[in-house]
């Protein structure tokens, strides 16, 4: 199924590699957790007294299991599963957030994700501030910052709150500028995470548009969501992951009808 | 790799003793820097990879190479400064031979990449940490009031205590500003390591979300304090004038000592920040042990008051030279003792490297462990 698929975009592979997975395995080991060290020195206490191993060590859990994909230039690509599937840790390894455990990511290109609800706000400081600060993170030049500072407040339709610290804002407020930003750094490859949780249906909408532009513009794009709907407006192919595996890669249409035909509920 | 090791054993000779003017040290160096590189070259042709025996040799060779020159040509060289340079030299030593092979089960980060990404992050980090400065000044203008008003109240309580109650000696200065200038470094220390424990811990919403290279968030608490502690020592200047230790000419020595504290708290920082992670009950251990460290310091006494019996072992302290340097320009208005401050700057050099390169080889680790 897969390697047909592959097949059947071969047109596409003209075009210049963006984003390449190889043979990529993801391990959680339960071991890696906080260790407290009263908490070790009480445990060795009981095993001297008691003189029996206390066994807390859980087996292995693979969040990714040999998951191999290429996106091209200019592709679209929909990232479907259920929760837990994998999703998360596909883009928390792609993004170089942590290491694979086995395999190979090769990114070209500037690459940034979309920063979950203010997590790279500081609160005390400004919206505008916080624009910097945020462009910067996402790899961006302070002399290219300068030029799109007005577009992203026009976007985010903050304007008059702009220059009120962020701890005033609402949480709503706060994503549409997180959004804002992340939709004009223009990365080479845009990922978006669930994105269109973000604001009313009026903002919701603009930011759809905004997508498709991107994709106009030949932008390399990655987008995880539930919505079946919106994944089939804003991409061309699809991806579906269940229990760390790549299910099927193919064609939006034909990957979204056998997911909510076999693998929805 | 061993490229890398071979520069380090060059620059175990160089370090400790330059620049005291004389120019036989230089003949010293020379001397020493040239037969380590020839024996790491001469083994590496031989044997290709060196063992860790191999170069546990050569260490030992170059180590009693450079103290029999030492001796012959500085008879005049102190004992405490012969063990400074000799402890400095077997510290970069075991750095050099164990830290590649067994100090890292992960794979050995490449220092000059690293630095490469930190240097083209260069803009979020000054952004950064412009950005929380004003952050915590624009909030509360008490803020700033409080960072001075601490350290001078427990320095007022101190020295009425210290010289009225029990009387240290600590010659013509007033004592509080023998205790100020000793607590500057202090204080500096002090709160890079306690604010280093929460730097990464506290940005994990972050890290879990966008690579960016990790130190950044060390490096924008140590600018924080760096900023803190130039308001205290404004105090301290306006503090001795008062009381009549006014600001002197040797002044121009504090930039040069205050980067190397501020290269000495680093290192420590860098790895507590990324242990602190792994282990959460690193505040509550570091507290006790600055608690010791603060008693073990010759800040609220001086060196003299310590008995002959424990002085080699409070000399090890790292620490000491530095404090002590400090308190010779700002108390006593003469230049610091740049040979017993070269130990300072080796530990302080060891640790950044070992400091650094722990934290890059488990950067990638921090966001698993959310």
């Amino acid at each position: 199924m897969i390697n047909e698929s592959v097949r059947g975009a071969a047109p596409a592979e003209t075009r210049e590699i963006a984003l390449s997975v190889n043979h990529l395995w993801k391990r959680y080991t339960q071991n890696e957790r906080h260790v407290s060290l009263r908490h070790e020195a009480a445990n060795l206490m009981k095993q001297w007294f008691q003189r029996e191993r206390l066994s807390h060590q859980t087996p292995p859990f693979w969040a990714l299991k040999d998951v191999s994909f290429t996106v091209h230039k200019g592709e679209s690509l929909g990232i479907i599963g259920r929760n837990g599937a994998g999703k998360s840790t596909l883009f928390r390894v792609l993004s170089g957030v942590t290491e694979p455990t086995q395999g190979t990511v090769t990114v070209n290109g500037r690459f940034a994700p979309l920063l979950a609800l203010g997590a790279g706000f500081n609160p005390e400081l400004s919206g505008r501030k916080n624009i910097y600060l945020n462009a910067v993170m996402q790899g961006m030049k302070l002399s290219d910052i300068d030029k799109i500072v007005p577009q992203i407040i026009e976007f985010s339709e903050l304007a008059d709150f702009i220059d009120l610290p962020i701890k005033r804002y609402s949480s709503g407020m706060a994503s549409r500028l997180g959004f804002s930003v992340a939709i004009h750094t223009l990365p080479d490859i845009v990922f978006l995470d669930e994105i269109l949780a973000v604001g009313d249906a009026e903002f919701q909408e603009k930011c759809k548009t905004q997508i498709l532009r991107l994709r106009e513009e030949q932008r390399t794009i990655l987008f995880v969501s539930h919505d079946a709907a919106a994944v089939r407006t804003l991409c061309s192919r699809a991806i579906w992951i269940d229990h760390g595996q790549l299910v099927m890669d193919g064609a939006v249409d034909e990957v979204l009808h056998a997911y909510q035909g076999g693998g929805a509920d | 790799m061993l490229c890398a090791v071979q520069a380090y054993v060059t620059l175990s000779f160089d370090v400790p003793l330059a620049s005291t003017g004389d120019l036989r040290l230089y003949a010293i160096l020379a001397v020493s820097a040239a037969f380590s590189v020839a024996v790491v070259r001469f083994v590496e042709l031989r044997r290709g990879k060196t063992s860790t025996l191999v170069r546990l040799i050569q260490l030992l060779g170059a180590l009693v190479l450079s103290v029999v020159l030492i001796a012959v040509l500085l008879p005049e060289i102190s004992q405490p400064q012969l063990f400074y340079y000799a402890v400095a030299v077997i510290a970069l030593g075991i750095v050099v031979i164990f830290l590649p092979e067994q100090a890292l089960r992960h794979r050995f980060p490449n220092i000059i990449v690293a630095l490469g990404r930190l240097w083209a992050s260069r803009q979020l980090l000054f952004i950064w940490v412009s950005n929380n400065v004003r952050a915590r000044y624009s909030q509360a203008l008490l803020g700033i009031l409080w960072i001075i008003l601490l350290p001078l109240t427990q320095a007022l309580i101190l020295s009425f205590v210290f010289s009225r109650f029990i009387r240290i000696d600590v010659g013509d200065a007033p004592f509080i500003s023998f205790f100020l200038a000793a607590l500057i470094p202090w204080s500096f220390f002090n709160q890079t390591l306690i604010n280093s424990t929460g730097a990464v811990t506290g940005m994990m919403l972050l890290i879990n979300q966008i690579y960016f290279p990790r130190e950044i968030l060390v490096l924008v608490k140590l600018g924080e304090t760096i900023v803190d502690v130039m308001f205290m020592f404004l105090a301290l200047v306006v503090v001795n004038t008062l009381v009549g230790t006014p600001i002197n000419v040797n002044y121009v020595y504090l930039p040069v000592l205050f980067i190397i504290t501020v290269g000495f708290a680093l290192g420590p920082a860098l790895l507590l920040s990324c242990i602190s992670v792994f282990v959460r009950d690193i505040p509550q251990l570091l507290f006790v042990g600055l608690q010791m460290l603060f008693y073990l310091t010759p800040i609220i006494y001086p060196v003299s008051y310590i008995p002959p019996e424990f002085q080699s072992i409070v000399l090890i302290n790292p620490l000491v030279p530095l404090v002590q340097a400090y308190r010779d320009v700002i108390v006593y208005q003469q230049a610091p003792n740049w040979i017993s401050l070269h130990y300072t700057i080796v530990v302080a050099v060891v640790l950044l490297y070992l400091g650094y390169i722990f934290f890059k080889a488990n950067e990638r680790r921090l966001a698993d462990f959310l």
